[in-house]
């Protein structure tokens, strides 16, 4: 019996490019190295004998020194082996990160329990035989478990063998995330395994824990990077423990802190209010500082509604670590306003352009959403040459 | 408000002048200074001049004539309410003001100017200098001379009725709404943020929101495009350091098989070489061999060729010779004949020699016959000639003995004759004549008698006695009579000299003698003429010639001894010898010719007889020599070579063949090999060798250099910056749009401010503009229009569009003296309809001399003009110094008498009363 935890797709250095406020960024990137240190934590405290990183430690294969020194320095705090191979965001290859002078300085200076697994040889330890399978370039046409059905596994005897391995499975694999295009997909041929000779394949590419196969587990990333899909579990790391020829016990533990929502809303005259009780709701359990959400709002709303939705979306969108709005709000002055725009009798210019906008937007015309916005604007001017009278 | 009538007294020219008005047209006529002006000004000052007024305009209005202050008495009906003001204009602060209410109350002074300027709505002018204040209350109304051609929209002039207009405008019931602070403020700061947004060429501000989104989005995707040539380079540095290496692995795998071929290529290329000198040294002895045979065949050839052509000469030698003996012969012969031909005609010219002698002595004896019979007629000749000398010298004698008086001659002494007569018959003009008619005695007339019946010319003192009687006669005429005397005596003794020259004692005798000379002279001439004629001197030489020639004829003959010559006795004889001769000599010279051509023919055969017999030596010369040649060469030969040419040859044959055999053994060894093809192996092989090298070191260079560029710097991650860049440029590309929605929001708020402002303020000026478009389609047609520009509060052009000016609109600075006048006052008509709802619905409107640039065919539609104002209620009131050309209006007419001092009643439709105030009055004035 032996147990490791099983870990995939750090993208350490990832940059977030979504979220604006730098020092909201830096927070987000931080924590995954935060992360690390709960991965830490889980290997003492379920006594697991080795760390895998199945690809994509690194989100690039260029980081910058800081983050590698970061990386390596977590690492270097595991008490135990960890074995990572590359996957397709740090892929191995000429002038790849993992060859690069300062990264090999690190490593033996600082994370000397860290192995990089660059060729398709096994790694025999006494308690189990890791099958690595790196990826070498960002997208390879061959299976990179090929190697494995070629081996001679007799000489491992009773340990248990696992394969370590990085891209899709064909159901499941990475996805674009909204910053980053979904990359060639490197197709990891599990069902071709002879797996009554492997005990375990330690899976990454897709983000959410979750077992692709008899034997086969996508771990998913340590901590969310993105807004999951339904059914999605990121944030955990997999204890795993196997045994020659036993199914292995793949047990989630959760490693992540951030919550990342996606929320829709249909609005009429009660947007703002909507909108702040969805998003306190939503952020109660996580609290606000630790939330990233996305926002999609559609509806149509009154000119004050709008203005009113407006701030309460401007105070969240500083409250949290990142928000996005996806902003399809139709804006529809009321009956009330139109009245206070149209009905001048005093104000005969003011009037009669009030009236030719909505016209435009009654019209439908193209230009119908400039009217809109036009009259968002005399709204707004009216109202402070109310003030001022 | 109308005005009904008006009295003035003491007011300038006006003694006391009252004015009926008519309620809807009248016209004031009258001469220039007929006060005309002073009427309408003195209802102005009634309205609205203080009466306590003073300085100049109080002077202005004082009368030089009449004495007492200036006094006007206005009644007019205003709401249905008839009223009289009176104002007498004393210059002090007690000058009385009333203002009587027909049937009701009389104001006075300040109340009444109070409830007057409530009536009129304006205030009250007083006070020094207030000349220009006063002309412009209701200066709308009263268009007075010299303004009438003034822009209406003079806010200098107008200002106080174009603010009560714009006033009267926005309170129409038919339109007039107008812009509100609200709406002014909201404008300004729509125009203003549009502006502050957007150029007028519809460019966005680079300082405006969408100018700095654009500028943030152009920003993000330089820094987008950056980030991925950074990735690019990366990513072409890996893959040229996996084409590197793939070029390196091949070329050292294709460096390896080269090498061994190359290799294989150097032992082939080996023997070869080693087959190349065996070849050489064989092709060497087969050559020897060869030359050796050759040389020997060679030998034993020319000797055969030598022996063949000994024989052929000596075959040709035999016909020579014999052709040369038969040509010794032929020689011979030839020399025999031609001595022969040669003596025959030697002998046959010497006889033609001969003959010739005898033939020139017969032609000698015929010349001479022939001169002699020639000498007989020329000394027939000679003689005659010597008989015409003869009468010629008798001739010439007669001529010597006859008196030398020629024509000419004869023609000097008539002229002489002449000039003698002609002094004569002058001396005989002037001298006194005397003629004894009859007497009894003698008569003397100086030393002579006179005879009677003849005439004596006296020239001198004469004495003339007659029977005892002396008298001396003295002829008149001075020294004339002397004179002429000398001249007839000059004359006659020229004429005498002249006589006595020639030889002759008158004229008659030179005119006898002159034409015998004639006769004469004719005859003489006439001998000489048949003398020369004849030959004169010549003919006697030709004889002496011929003599000469006969004498030496004769000797030569004479001394002829030949026997066989007998000379002729005659001509005839002579000539038939010389021709008997002829012939034979004639005869004889042919047989000279065909001897002497036959002795030519003779000579040319002989020549070719030796010819023949030359050639046919030189031949056998020649043939014995090319033997001698021939056989000398074969002896040589054969010296040379011996006689065992046969197996020498045989010997020789067997040597080559031996030799050509071994070197036809090595060459196909060596074709085997191609040692071309190796050569040119072995260079292309060394190339193919050195490419790779080149190839694989400029390949691991390449990739030193990829690999260097792969080294992370480690600072900046550049995949990352691409994600910062791309999400930058997202998110610049959503704020460019959300500014440029604002901005063309802001546009199309400025452009309906704009347009919904332009659109009142149309709305707001079109009743004013329609009454004045009605006043003008009097004058300028059914489609005539008018555009009234407002904005800002402010009527700002006035243009005058008509159809007969092809639709332009034409500013009202731009028009005419007379259009201007037209177009003003139907502004001021339109103007003055409006602002008459605030008086009851009728004000009066005055033109003074207000259309005097207008053409008489415009003077109609003015009338019609009028009285379209008129129908709209306004009280028109027009002044005119010729009233007739508002004969056609239909107007009251008040025609003021000539200039004068007035005192009197001016009732509409009659002239105003002549004044009653004396002609002391005015002359005092």
């Amino acid at each position: 019996m032996t147990t490791f935890i099983h870990t995939a797709d750090w993208q350490l250095g990832k940059p977030f490019a979504g979220i604006r406020d730098t020092a909201r960024r830096t927070l987000v990137q931080q924590e995954r190295i935060e992360a690390v240190r709960r991965i830490r934590e889980a290997v003492v405290a379920r006594q697991a004998r080795f760390v895998l990183v199945a690809g994509d430690l690194f989100d690039s294969p260029t980081p910058t020194k800081t983050v590698v020194a970061h990386a390596l320095g977590v690492i270097g705090e595991i008490p135990v082996p960890v074995y990572v191979i590359p996957g397709n965001h740090d892929h191995g290859g000429h002038g790849c990160l993992w060859e690069q002078p300062f990264f090999l300085s690190e490593h033996r200076t600082r994370a000397p329990n860290l192995h990089v697994l660059l060729e398709q040889t096994a790694v025999e330890r006494d308690d189990a035989v890791i099958l690595p399978c790196p990826l070498l370039q960002r997208q390879t046409a061959s299976d990179p478990t090929a190697w494995i059905r070629q081996l001679d596994l007799t000489g491992y005897a009773d340990r248990p063998r696992i394969v370590l391995a990085h891209g899709s499975t064909g159901t499941f694999g990475s996805q674009a995330d909204g910053e980053d295009v979904a990359g060639p997909s490197n197709v990891v041929a599990i069902d071709s395994l002879p797996l009554d000779d492997i005990d375990y394949v330690a899976l990454g590419d897709w983000h959410g824990f979750r077992q692709a196969g008899p034997k086969a587990w996508y771990a998913g990333t340590h901590e969310t990077d993105r807004f999951p899909k339904a059914g999605q579990r990121p944030g955990q790391v997999a204890c795993v423990t196997v045994s020659r020829r036993g199914m292995p016990v793949v047990e989630p533990i959760a490693t992540g802190r951030f919550a990342w929502v996606e929320t829709t809303l249909d609005l009429g005259d009660d947007a703002a209010a909507r909108v702040e009780e969805t998003l306190a709701a939503a952020t109660r359990e996580a609290g606000f500082d630790r939330c990233l959400v996305d926002l999609g709002l559609s509806g149509r709303v009154s000119l004050a509604a709008r203005r009113e939705l407006d701030r309460v979306v401007e105070s969240w969108s500083h409250r949290l670590l990142r928000l996005d709005v996806r902003d399809e709000v139709t804006l529809v002055p009321s009956a009330d306003e139109i009245r206070g725009l149209v009905d001048r009798a005093d104000d005969p210019i003011i009037s009669r352009v009030a009236q030719a906008l909505v016209h435009q937007i009654e019209a439908g015309e193209v230009e119908a959403d400039d009217a809109r916005e036009a009259v968002n604007i005399l709204h707004g001017l009216c109202q402070q040459a109310e003030a001022a009278e | 408000m109308k005005l009904r009538s008006v009295t003035v007294r003491n007011y300038r020219i006006h003694k006391e002048l009252t004015v009926a008005f008519d309620e809807a047209l009248t016209v004031i006529g009258g001469p220039n200074e007929a006060g005309k002006t002073t009427v309408v000004e003195a209802v102005h000052r009634a309205l609205f001049l203080r009466s306590r007024a003073s300085g100049a305009v109080l002077e202005s209005m004082r009368s030089a004539f009449h004495p007492g202050h200036p006094t006007v008495e206005l009644t007019f009906e205003s709401s249905d309410t008839t009223y009289t003001v009176t104002k007498q204009f004393t210059g002090t602060n007690t000058a009385p003001t009333t203002l009587a209410v027909t049937g009701g109350q009389t104001l006075r002074n300040d109340e009444a100017e109070a409830a007057l300027r409530e009536l009129v709505q304006t205030e009250a002018i007083g006070g020094r200098n207030s000349e220009d204040k006063l002309r412009m209350q209701w200066a709308h109304l009263w268009v007075w001379q010299g303004v009438a051609g003034a822009d209406p929209l003079d806010r200098d002039a107008m200002q106080e009725p174009l603010e009560r207009l714009r006033g009267r405008l926005g309170s129409l019931d038919e339109g007039g709404v107008v812009e509100s602070q609200t709406d002014a403020m909201v404008g300004r700061i729509v125009a203003e943020t549009h502006a502050s947004r957007t150029r007028d060429t519809g460019v966005a501000r680079v300082d405006s929101p969408l100018g700095k989104a654009d500028a943030a989005v152009a920003e993000a995707r330089t820094r987008v495009a950056a980030a991925r040539a950074a990735i690019g380079q990366l990513e072409a540095a890996v893959a040229t350091v996996e084409r590197t290496d793939t070029i390196i692995a091949e070329s050292e795998t294709s460096l390896v098989a080269r090498r061994a071929e190359q290799e294989e290529n150097e032992r082939l290329l080996l023997e070869a070489q080693s087959l190349e000198v065996r070849q050489a040294e064989q092709q060497a002895a087969a050559t020897a061999a060869a030359a050796r045979l050759a040389a020997v065949a060679d030998a034993d050839r020319q000797i055969r060729d030598c022996e063949a052509r000994i024989t052929a000469i000596e075959g040709r030698r035999t016909p020579t010779a014999a052709r040369q003996t038969a040509a010794i012969a032929a020689e011979q012969e030839a020399t025999t004949r031609c001595a022969a031909a040669q003596a025959a005609a030697r002998e046959r010219q010497r006889e033609h020699a001969e003959l010739g002698e005898l033939a020139e002595l017969h032609r000698q004896a015929e010349h001479l016959e022939q001169r002699r019979s020639e000498r007989a007629g020329l000394a027939g000749r000679c003689g005659r000639i010597a008989d015409l000398r003869q009468e010629a010298a008798a001739l010439h004698k007669r001529l010597a003995d006859l008196p030398a008086v020629t024509a000419a001659d004869l023609a000097d002494l008539a002229s002489h004759e002449r000039g003698r007569d002609a002094a004569q018959a002058k001396l005989d003009a002037i001298a006194t004549r005397v003629e004894l008619v009859a007497a009894d005695s003698a008569v003397r007339l100086g030393d002579h008698e006179l005879a009677v019946g003849r005439s004596e010319t006296i020239v001198a003192d004469t004495p003339l006695e007659a029977a005892g009687a002396r008298l001396v006669i003295t002829p008149g005429g001075g020294t004339s009579v002397a004179e002429a005397t000398r001249l007839r005596d000059a004359a006659a003794t020229a004429l005498e000299s002249r006589l006595r020259q020639l030889g002759v004692a008158d004229l008659d005798e030179a005119r006898r003698v002159q034409p015998l000379r004639q006769t004469v002279e004719a005859a003489l001439e006439a001998k000489r003429s048949a003398i020369a004629d004849l030959g004169d001197t010549k003919a006697d030489a030709e004889l002496a010639a011929l003599d000469a020639e006969l004498a030496e004829l004769e000797e030569t003959l004479r001394g002829q001894t030949r026997p066989d010559f007998s000379r002729p006795v005659a001509l005839e004889a002579a000539t038939a010898a010389r021709k008997a001769i002829t012939e034979r000599l004639r005869s004889l010279a042919h047989d000279v010719a065909t001897t002497a051509a036959e002795h030519q023919a003779a000579e040319q055969r002989l020549a070719d007889a030796r010819l023949q017999r030359e050639q046919a030596a030189d031949e056998i010369r020649a043939i014995d020599g090319e033997l001698r040649d021939a056989q000398v060469r074969r002896d040589v030969l054969v010296e040379e070579h011996g006689d065992q040419r046969d197996e020498a040859i045989t010997a020789a044959t067997q040597a080559r063949t031996s030799a050509d055999e071994q070197l036809a053994a090595t060459q196909t060894a060596l074709q085997r090999l191609q040692p071309e093809l190796l050569r040119k192996t072995a260079a292309r092989l060394q190339r193919a060798i050195e490419k790779l090298l080149t190839d694989s070191r400029a390949a691991i260079a390449e990739r030193t250099v990829a690999l260097e560029r792969l080294r992370n710097e480690g600072t900046l991650d550049p995949r990352d910056d691409l994600a910062q860049a791309l999400a930058a440029e997202r998110v610049a590309e959503s704020a460019q749009r959300q500014a440029a929605r604002e901005s063309r929001a802001h546009a199309l708020l400025a452009r309906l401010f704009a347009e919904k402002k332009a659109e009142i303020e149309a709305q707001f000026v079109a009743p004013l503009a329609e009454r004045v478009a009605g006043y003008l389609r009097c004058l300028f047609g059914a489609d005539a229009t008018v555009s009234i520009g407002y904005a800002g509060d402010m009527f700002t052009t006035l243009e005058l569009t008509r159809p007969d000016f092809g639709g332009i609109a034409l500013a009202f600075r731009r028009l005419s003296g007379g259009a201007r006048e037209q177009v003003a006052a139907a502004f001021r008509l339109a103007m003055a309809e409006i602002l008459a709802t605030e008086h009851g619905g009728c004000l009066p409107i005055v033109f003074d001399d207000a259309f005097v640039n207008a053409d008489p065919s415009r003077l109609a539609g003015i009338q019609a003009m009028l009285d379209r104002a008129a129908d709209q209620g306004l009280q028109v009131i027009v002044l005119s110094c010729n009233h007739r050309d508002y004969d056609a209006l239909g107007a009251t007419t008040v025609e003021l008498p000539k200039a004068g001092v007035s005192r009197g009643t001016a009732e509409p439709g009659a002239a105003a009363a002549p004044a009653g105030n004396s002609g002391a009055e005015a002359a005092g004035g």
